[in-house]
């Protein structure tokens, strides 16, 4: 079953002779429950591709469909509540709220959306984050790997359609790298998420479902592993 | 407690500096905006007060008795019935005064003179008096609060203007804390957060501050307005409009809290405002281009060639951090410019604006305190006499002149031409006084002269008319014969005798009485002339030109006033005439006694108050200088504020760039060196923006004093400006100087703050 689908997507930075083509007329399809690893070199438009399927960045022309929706066919208000419920987000430097405790970056989205987080749930959650002692510590207080882990609770917590990671392991030494990319499979096996990840690691790449390899702002290449 | 007000509290406490001065601008601006409020609660209040001391009910009916006065206290709406004795024509006054904020008087007015069976309606307006100017004070009536209202709404326009200018700085407080936290602010948004939420936690947080910062600001502003009203009466502008013992039963200090609550409203909904559009402005910017800081980048940059001439590579780097926040540079810079231009420039507009008005009476001729003219009614010269020994014994006056005229035709042997003739007669003041008190000859010898002083045309009145005084063979002559005006005196009685014809010729001479206004005909006069000699003892020309004196092209003479006495009859007759009275208040007299003295007198008539004119001028002038002082000072705060802020600020932005700086070699000595720059950047355009400033204010005032002066004397030469820079440009200097050390002081302790963490640390700068 599709769950996202994108149109020929381009994005240009700039203007005239200094336009930059960071995205380049692509199109393809994720299936719902696909682990899809995104490669290419610096500066090959796989970041942006990110931002722009999360609606942190809009694109220049070209559609991005998710779950039937369109994305870009909303108002700003609407796409945050979109950000919100339906995807969740890993920054390689992890991109937490420094003023607020583990728990509460945790927490964020769903308070944002109006609702109490079941106390339950965000036991379970830290739980299976291997955070639980530190749920009460600010970001400064955290190793690397710990930021990055509630990074990732962040992302999971709204059960959302759809994770996006860029480079969740980017910071991290191998041992935190490993046990990161676990977390992540986890949540793909179990909770059947639906997860693109942009890597530069080939052996991260090789453990996902699909490799797709974009350069200069188009797909290259786009091969099924055999791990699903 | 709301994610929002959870995320405000939480950067409240963890950017303290930047609330502290976030703080420090919302108190300025409510210190300001309260003591507008409370200048205008106060000076309505003194306006009640003076309308109650003039007259003091709203209603006053002139003859009641107690019975009818307590029928009318017990009429709904009626707050008090007073009742006072009537000692002129017996029976009592009732002042009436109605519960304040009463809507409808008049039906309560009927129904007090019902009661009271007073035989009148309220139709009858001339059996009660109305204090309308009280009542309005007192919200007594159909309009009052709508009249009160556009009242308010005019005194508003200065506090928008106001609000508008703390905005700038209010504005730079809230920007300079969101830009730290831009990406924080692209991330909740990447993570659902709406734009709407966004702009709640900077309004939330605006609220928090406006909370601590409004309160304390009315505190400061009330305290400060407290200290402006105790100097303004100690200042002495009281005692131009009212007695001593008046102004301390009419000046009130008032804080009203209608007017705090109109303070601290306005207070919150700018401080709001301002963080509402810092918001708007954060929003704009979709979530990845916060949180990658795309909006921070750098398009542009300028060669500076000359700063890196005087300064190196330093001033080259410097030059081009300073001009990454162009809005922020201006604003820190104009803010500058006018707290270092109202400085340098104050005191010289409030001198020379003063110099100009005190000048201006002198060159009008203006050289006493008042100017009287005294009338004489009898044969002799006494009774002016008597008049000015009454003014000396009074205590009030002292440099008393006396000048009485005589005028007639002279013949200028010449052409043949009759031009005019005054003889002036003048005591010792009056000959001082005509001279500037730099006369061509001793008094004692002006007095011993056997013959006339002839004051001839100055050099001045040469050039400027030499068409009047082609003739000087006029001017040369070593006596005038005169034909002067006479008038001869005739009594009611002999009017009678006369024929119709010959009443026709003569002119009424009636004596007026100055304090009350009556006219008394005291008989006729018969114009004639006498034909007398006037030797000229000793010649002068005069000093100058003047207004006063014109372009007078006939034969002026001066004697002492003792010849007048002698003179009198037979020069000029006998009829009424009259003596100028120029004096100046006694040292530590009481001006409004001098004044009512000199306005009660029946043969005396007030013709010009100088002292008055000048005191007034000069009250509201001390008024201008205390309330300038005050915003001086509140401006330089405000702008030395904004720049610790911003140059604080701006280096904490950057200590990852320092940071690199420093790891690929630079010392700290450079990096001091680099902020050095960047301080004499703000100073250095701050000042030179001044110095052209306070120069266009100088030839303003320069141009402003010289229309005055061309408003009085067309014939003033053309505007050429002497200006005296040295002092302003002095202040400059010092100001920049102060303004320098301050800013120097904020990069060390910035980069000394920043030296605690290690090179990696502020290079990764995790927030």
């Amino acid at each position: 079953m599709e769950l996202l689908r994108i149109e020929h997507l381009c994005k240009v930075y700039g203007s005239g002779e200094n336009a930059v083509h960071a995205l380049d007329d692509i199109s393809f399809t994720v299936p719902k429950g696909q682990l899809t690893a995104v490669i290419g070199p610096s500066g090959s438009g796989k970041s942006t591709l990110l931002h722009i399927l999360g609606g942190v960045d809009r694109p220049t022309s070209g559609k991005v469909f998710l779950d039937g929706q369109d994305v870009y066919a909303q108002n700003n208000h609407n796409l945050a509540i979109f950000r919100r419920r339906q995807v969740g987000l890993i920054y390689q430097f992890y991109n937490l709220i420094p003023v607020l405790t583990a728990e509460e970056n945790i927490t964020l989205p769903m308070i944002m959306d109006g609702r109490k987080p079941k106390p339950e749930q965000v036991d379970a959650l830290l739980e299976m984050l291997d955070i639980k002692e530190r749920r009460h510590h600010l970001p400064s207080q955290l190793s690397g790997g710990q930021q990055q882990r509630v990074s990732i609770g962040r992302a999971l917590f709204t059960s959302p359609s759809v994770i996006l990671a860029d480079e969740p392991t980017g910071n991290l030494d191998s041992k935190n790298s490993v046990e990161i990319l676990e977390l992540l499979r986890k949540s793909n096996r179990e909770f059947n998420q639906t997860m693109l990840i942009i890597t530069h690691d080939e052996n991260i790449a090789l453990q996902c479902d699909r490799i797709i390899t974009i350069t200069d702002g188009k797909i290259v290449s786009d091969v099924m592993t055999g791990q699903s | 407690m709301g994610f929002r007000s959870l995320l405000a509290k939480r950067y409240i406490f963890e950017q303290k500096r930047h609330s502290v001065l976030t703080i420090c601008s919302i108190v300025a601006a409510l210190t300001l905006m309260t003591m507008l409020f409370t200048f205008f609660s106060t000076t309505t209040a003194c306006l009640r007060n003076y309308a109650y001391e003039k007259a003091p009910y709203h209603i006053m009916i002139p003859s009641v008795t107690r019975e009818q006065g307590n029928a009318i206290a017990k009429v709904d709406g009626i707050e008090s019935c007073t009742l006072v004795q009537n000692k002129m024509m017996g029976g009592m006054f009732a002042y009436i005064f109605f519960e304040k904020g009463l809507k409808d008087e008049e039906t309560v007015l009927r129904k007090a003179f019902e009661k009271a069976e007073l035989g009148f309606t309220i139709y009858d307006e001339g059996e009660y008096v109305r204090n309308d100017s009280l009542m309005q004070w007192d919200f007594v009536g159909v309009d009052t609060w709508a009249n009160f209202a556009s009242i308010f709404a005019l005194f508003y326009i200065f506090v928008i203007f106001l609000a508008v200018a703390m905005r700038l700085v209010i504005d730079t407080a809230f920007e300079i804390s969101s830009k730290e936290r831009e990406r924080q602010y692209g991330v909740l948004q990447s993570i659902g957060a709406t734009p709407k939420q966004v702009v709640g936690i900077i309004t939330t947080e605006s609220s928090m501050l406006s909370v601590i910062g409004v309160p304390i600001g009315m505190l400061c502003g009330t305290g400060l307005a407290y200290i402006a009203y105790c100097i303004v009466r100690a200042s002495g502008l009281t005692s131009v409009f009212f007695t001593a013992q008046k102004a301390e039963k009419i000046m009130e200090f008032n804080v009203s809290p209608l007017m705090l609550a109109a303070a601290a409203l306005t207070g919150f909904f700018w401080v709001w405002l301002s963080a509402y559009s810092t918001g708007m402005r954060i929003v704009k910017m979709s979530p990845m281009q916060a949180i990658s800081g795309r909006s921070n980048v750098v398009k542009k940059v300028k060669k500076h060639r000359l700063i890196g001439l005087l300064f190196g590579w330093k001033g080259k780097l410097a030059a081009r951090n300073v001009r990454r926040a162009p809005k922020r540079f201006i604003i820190t810079v104009l803010s500058l410019a006018l707290s270092i231009t109202l400085i340098a420039s104050f005191d010289y507009v409030i001198d020379g604006v003063n110099n100009t008005y005190q000048n201006l009476f002198e060159d009008l001729g203006f050289m006493r305190d008042f100017s009287a003219m005294a009338e004489f009614y009898n044969d002799s010269f006494e009774d002016v006499e008597e008049q000015i020994q009454k003014l000396e014994r009074s205590g009030y006056f002292e440099d008393i002149s006396v000048q009485c005229s005589g005028v007639g035709r002279t013949k200028d042997e010449s052409t043949g031409k009759l031009p005019p003739l005054t003889v002036e007669y003048v005591n010792e003041e009056g000959y001082l006084m005509r001279f500037r008190d730099d006369p061509p000859i001793p008094y004692e010898e002006f007095l011993k002269m056997d013959g006339y002083m002839h004051i001839t045309p100055s050099e001045d009145a040469k050039e400027i008319a030499p068409e009047l005084f082609e003739n000087w063979s006029l001017y040369e002559q070593d006596s005038y014969d005169g034909t002067l005006r006479c008038y001869v005196h005739v009594s009611l009685e002999e009017y009678e005798t006369l024929t119709e014809e010959e009443k026709k010729k003569l002119i009424p001479e009636e004596k007026i009485n100055q304090r009350t206004g009556e006219e008394t005909l005291l008989g006729y006069r018969n114009a004639t002339t006498t034909e007398h000699h006037f030797p000229v003892a000793y010649r002068t020309p005069d000093t100058a030109w003047t207004d006063t004196q014109g372009l007078f092209e006939g034969v002026e003479l001066y004697a002492p006033i003792e010849r007048y006495a002698e003179q009198d009859h037979v020069y000029y007759g006998d009829s009424l005439s009259g003596a100028q009275l120029e004096m100046n208040l006694k040292e530590g007299a009481e001006y409004r006694d001098a004044v009512k003295l000199l306005e009660s007198s029946a043969d005396m008539e007030l013709w010009y108050d100088i002292y008055g004119d000048k005191k007034a001028f000069g009250s509201v002038l001390s008024l201008v200088n205390i309330i300038g002082r005050f915003i001086m000072a509140m401006v330089a705060v405000i702008a030395l504020v904004n720049m610790i802020n911003i140059i604080s600020t701006g280096l904490l932005n950057r200590r990852a760039e320092l940071a690199t700086m420093q790891c690929v070699g630079m010392t700290e000595r450079q990096l001091l060196g680099m902020g050095i720059v960047e301080c004499l950047q703000y100073i250095l355009t701050a000042a030179i923006s001044a110095f052209f400033v306070c120069l266009a204010l100088l030839l303003g005032t320069e141009l402003f004093e010289y229309s005055i002066m061309a408003a009085a004397d067309p014939e003033l030469p053309k505007f050429e400006p002497e200006l005296h820079l040295t002092e302003p440009v002095l202040v400059i200097l010092l100001c920049a100087a102060v303004g320098f050390v301050i800013a120097l002081t904020t990069t060390i302790v910035s980069l000394n703050g920043m030296k605690k963490q290690a090179l990696v640390e502020q290079i990764r700068s995790v927030d």
